[in-house]
């Protein structure tokens, strides 16, 4: 069995936060947690969890490190939030280690919920931990740097209002080559659909931006994009334990679409978006639901294939497998869906096993992945499962609808040497899909347009 | 405020424009924007020569584009937008560009009389904001954040002056971020800062600023209140004595803060949008008096109805009555008025508009795609294909509706009595 301090990994926020720790700062987030609302259900759970070891095969750190037991969920709850409910000696050291455990080695992603008999939500007791850390300035550098983008920019990538604006009229100029009336409508006001994107895709996918847009045009939408803050879904700072930016952020994307009166958001092809619109930023404000819906894209693909709205030219006879994100198939139960609209687009989808709620994690989720360079070895080793579940099932393209999940799992598909291609559905849906005469050759607009 | 008496008043129905529909040698043309009087319409259109122009009523500008873009009138009817020429942004206004070309031009404000406009601007990798055309005399790394006084053409912005490498937090913290009003950057510096606000007659900015990583506060022409919070929402002038408000969080509940001093106290889940009377004595805010219900909170006591979100507040012109939209997450939007639903549900609603004298409120409505205008409460037994907000005149006795039937955009002043 290893310990946390044998696979320390050196991060410079992780290094300028404790230089700046003290004991006196430390006890008082140790009171804090235990005192607050949170630490009597951090209570409840200490008392209630039996040791059993059940929740160990869950998770895919455990199993991909040859059944480290210190990679166990309840370890990591041992190692953590039992010593600061116990009231022990923490010293700065601890909080680092604490940092690791939390920030790197879990990837919230609640599989060993599924596990335990008694339904500790161990996802949620290292976001707690998180807070914790947070609050002592214990926060690994890129991930940190996520968030100040969202304070400062209400985006994730530190895009610029005019960068993102320039990247949409571009895309809108180069769909014209193929669908001469296409628009990419800016700050539509009583549109039906506010698309909404996550912060990477205006500064290096613009692609899916482009595809998106084709999509609701052969599908005739209403739908618009924000000129202003409010187009990014995403949060790092969920993910940090930074509640206010997350609230902050969060308000920015649903004031976006309440000032646009659109009747409900359409988000891109992500997981932990997903989380923090329908579950935990909207709540923090004080919303029971989202105060506008919310409507992932997998569900939104589902229903346009179904009511016709796109037609699915062919499919592909490549073994595709599809990976489950367990922000939107364990958070949301959309993985039929997930299905519905794989199986409309490919002929040979080979299952991997244990799969849809039972699948095993991606590892690049819960913020994991924006740790940033220091942490991608024990990222990758932490999921060899996900590669070998991958390489049984033989496919050469793996179908991720989560932006997280693309990227962890390229890293491990390379990592592996499997010859497989990530793709979103979107990247999928896009080339299949019919696209009558009308979209694609000029005509003048004989009394139609957009009055 | 906008020259409600000089505007046709004459009760009847126009036809301004007869068919909205994008005419031969033009491609499409996006949707069409309305004027605040109601006397004119406009929409981008792409020719067949895929360039772009703007057209009004039924002529079209001369001016041809690469690209146009946030196409929108001010207050005082005058027809502004974003158009690109030689890959160059500029800011037109009634078809003459104000100011020079920039790198990237956008956010449009008009002032509360249309008297002044601003936008932001990109020039070199560097951002500012034009007013009336004239750049700031300097420029930033980064600017967010845009503001232009209600009065008196001041604009403002939080600005990034110090360069930050990626990933460097450690910079970060100690703060890049500050404020510049007409291009002139305040001393302070934070970690952020956002929403810049003006008082009404311009003198006064105050803004929320992040002052560390976890305490926030309220900071007043360059002079942080001395209270640090949890957490601060956008603050608001007191126009009676020029106090700041804000929204503050403690100890995980929100109140109001006075010039740092807590007005009402932090027993409320939520709590924004702050709004106040001329005379200062009636402040309004949406707020949560319970988890998961939303209301208007008037001095500090919410009202009785209350629903799982509530939007668009806004004050009869002395600040005694008050309007709202409530819904379920967006599906059975109901307009509140002092507390009292209005009856029936709408698909959509716009913000609710008092008159000038404040006794009567209209607003717009949407169901099942048509829309309508309701005044008081009752509806004008017709629905149109599109309506922009409605407008009252300065005695309160007539109403402007702007509507699209069918293709034609129609100017229609109905007595106010008529809804009675
Ligand atoms: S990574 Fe997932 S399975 Fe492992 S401890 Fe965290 S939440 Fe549980
Ligand atoms: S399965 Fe549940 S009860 Fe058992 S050790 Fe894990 S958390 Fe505790
Ligand atoms: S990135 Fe994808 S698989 Fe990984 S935690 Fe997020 S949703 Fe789950």
């Amino acid at each position: 069995m290893s310990t946390i301090r044998e696979r320390r990994i050196t991060d410079q926020g992780l290094e300028i936060g404790l230089a700046a720790l003290t004991q006196d700062r430390i006890r008082e987030a140790v009171q804090a947690i235990r005192n607050s609302e949170t630490g009597a259900k951090m209570k409840v759970y200490h008392e209630t969890c039996m040791r059993c070891g059940m929740c160990a095969p869950a998770c895919h750190f455990y199993v991909s490190n040859d059944n480290d037991p210190s990679y166990a969920p309840v370890a990591k709850v041992h190692q953590t939030m039992t010593r600061i409910l116990n009231g022990e000696d923490i010293g700065p050291q601890d909080v680092y280690d604490f940092a690791q455990i939390a920030y790197t080695e879990c990837n919230l992603c609640r599989r060993c919920a599924f596990y335990c008999p008694v339904g500790i939500d161990i996802g949620y007791i290292m976001s707690t931990v998180r807070r914790f850390c947070y609050k002592l300035g214990m926060v690994p550098q890129y991930l940190n740097d996520t968030g100040n983008s969202h304070a400062s920019t209400m985006n994730q990538m530190w895009v610029k209002e005019d960068e993102w604006t320039d990247s949409l009229l571009w895309q809108e100029e180069e769909a014209r080559d193929e669908f001469p009336h296409i628009r990419i409508p800016l700050d539509k006001e009583g549109a039906d659909i506010f698309y909404s994107v996550i912060g990477p895709e205006p500064k290096f996918q613009t692609q899916l931006i482009y595809q998106a847009a084709c999509i609701m045009h052969v599908a005739g939408l209403d739908w618009t994009m924000p000129s202003f803050p409010g187009w990014d879904n995403s949060d790092m700072s969920m993910y940090i334990g930074d509640f206010e930016t997350m609230g902050r952020v969060k308000k920015a994307h649903f004031d976006a679409a309440q000032k646009l009166k659109c009747k409900r958001i359409v988000m891109g092809e992500c997981g932990h978006a997903f989380r923090s619109v329908h579950d935990v930023g909207n709540r923090w404000l004080g919303a029971k639901d989202s105060p506008v819906p919310i409507v992932h894209s997998i569900k939104f693909f589902a229903d346009l294939i179904r009511e016709g709205k796109i037609k699915i030219a062919y499919k592909i006879d490549d073994p595709v497998t599809i990976h489950d994100p367990c922000n939107v198939i364990r958070g949301r139960g959309l993985m039929d869906e997930l299905r519905y609209v794989t199986h409309a687009l490919c002929s040979n989808v080979i299952e991997m096993t244990p799969n849809r709620e039972y699948n095993y994690c991606c590892c690049a989720g819960g913020g994991v992945i924006n740790c940033g360079p220091p942490y991608k070895n024990s990222r990758v080793q932490g999921n060899r499962v996900k590669a070998e579940q991958i390489k049984r099932t033989g496919a050469t393209i793996v179908i991720s609808p989560c932006h997280n999940c693309h990227s962890g799992l390229e890293d491990i598909v390379h990592g592996a040497k499997i010859d497989a291609k990530i793709s979103f559905l979107g990247d999928l849906i896009y080339p299949q899909m019919e696209k009558p005469a009308h979209f694609t050759e000029p005509a003048p607009c004989n009394g139609g347009g957009h009055v | 405020m906008t020259k409600l008496k000089q505007w046709d008043w004459t009760p009847g129905e126009r036809t301004i424009v007869p068919s909205l529909a994008c005419p031969a040698g033009f491609m499409w043309q996006e949707e069409a924007v309305a004027s605040p009087d109601g006397e004119t319409v406009a929409a981008v259109a792409r020719r067949e020569d895929e360039t772009f122009t703007v057209r009004v009523n039924n002529e079209h500008w001369e001016g041809e584009y690469e690209k146009f873009w946030h196409l929108g009138f001010g207050p005082d009817n005058r027809l502004a937008g974003l158009a690109q020429v030689d890959g160059e942004w500029l800011l037109t206004v009634n078809d003459e560009a104000l100011g020079e070309s920039h790198a990237f031009l956008w956010t449009i404000l008009f002032d509360e009389d249309g008297t002044n406009v601003a936008c932001a601007s990109q020039q070199d990798g560097s951002y500012g904001m034009l007013t009336n055309g004239e750049p700031w005399p300097e420029l930033f790394d980064n600017a967010n954040n845009f503001a232009l006084s209600p009065t008196n053409g001041k604009t403002a912005a939080v600005v990034q002056i110090k360069p930050l490498g990626q990933a460097d937090t450690e910079t970060f913290f100690k703060g890049v971020f500050s404020v510049a009003v007409n291009g002139q950057v305040w001393d302070s510096i934070f970690v952020n800062a956002w929403t810049p606000v003006f008082s009404h007659d311009a003198s006064h900015v105050a803004v929320q600023a992040r002052i560390n990583t976890y305490e926030y506060t309220i900071t007043v022409d360059d002079k942080p209140w001395t209270q640090r919070f949890q957490y601060v929402w956008d603050p608001a002038f007191d126009p009676a004595t020029g106090d700041v408000l804000a929204p503050v969080r403690l100890q995980g509940k929100w109140g109001l803060a006075r010039n740092g001093s807590m007005d009402w106290n932090p027993t409320l889940v939520q709590c924004w949008d702050v709004k106040i009377g001329p005379d200062g004595k009636n402040i309004w805010a949406i707020g949560a008096p319970e988890y998961g219900k939303f209301t208007a909170i008037q001095n500090g006591r919410p009202w009785n109805t209350k629903f799982p979100v509530a939007v668009d507040l806004r004050l009869s012109p002395d600040g005694t009555r008050a309007a709202c939209l409530g819904n379920n997450n967006n599906t059975d939007f109901v307009v509140v008025v002092d507390d009292k639903p209005w009856p029936g549900t709408w698909g959509m609603a716009w913000a609710p508009v008092f008159s000038p004298d404040g006794r009567h409120v209209a607003v717009t409505v949407r169901k099942n795609g048509q829309y309508t205008v309701l005044v008081d409460g009752k509806g004008m037994n017709r629905t149109f294909r599109r309506c922009w907000p409605p407008a009252f005149s300065s005695d309160g006795a007539h109403i402007l509706i702007r509507a699209l039937d069918g293709n034609a955009f129609k100017r229609i002043v109905l007595p106010v009595k008529q809804f009675s």
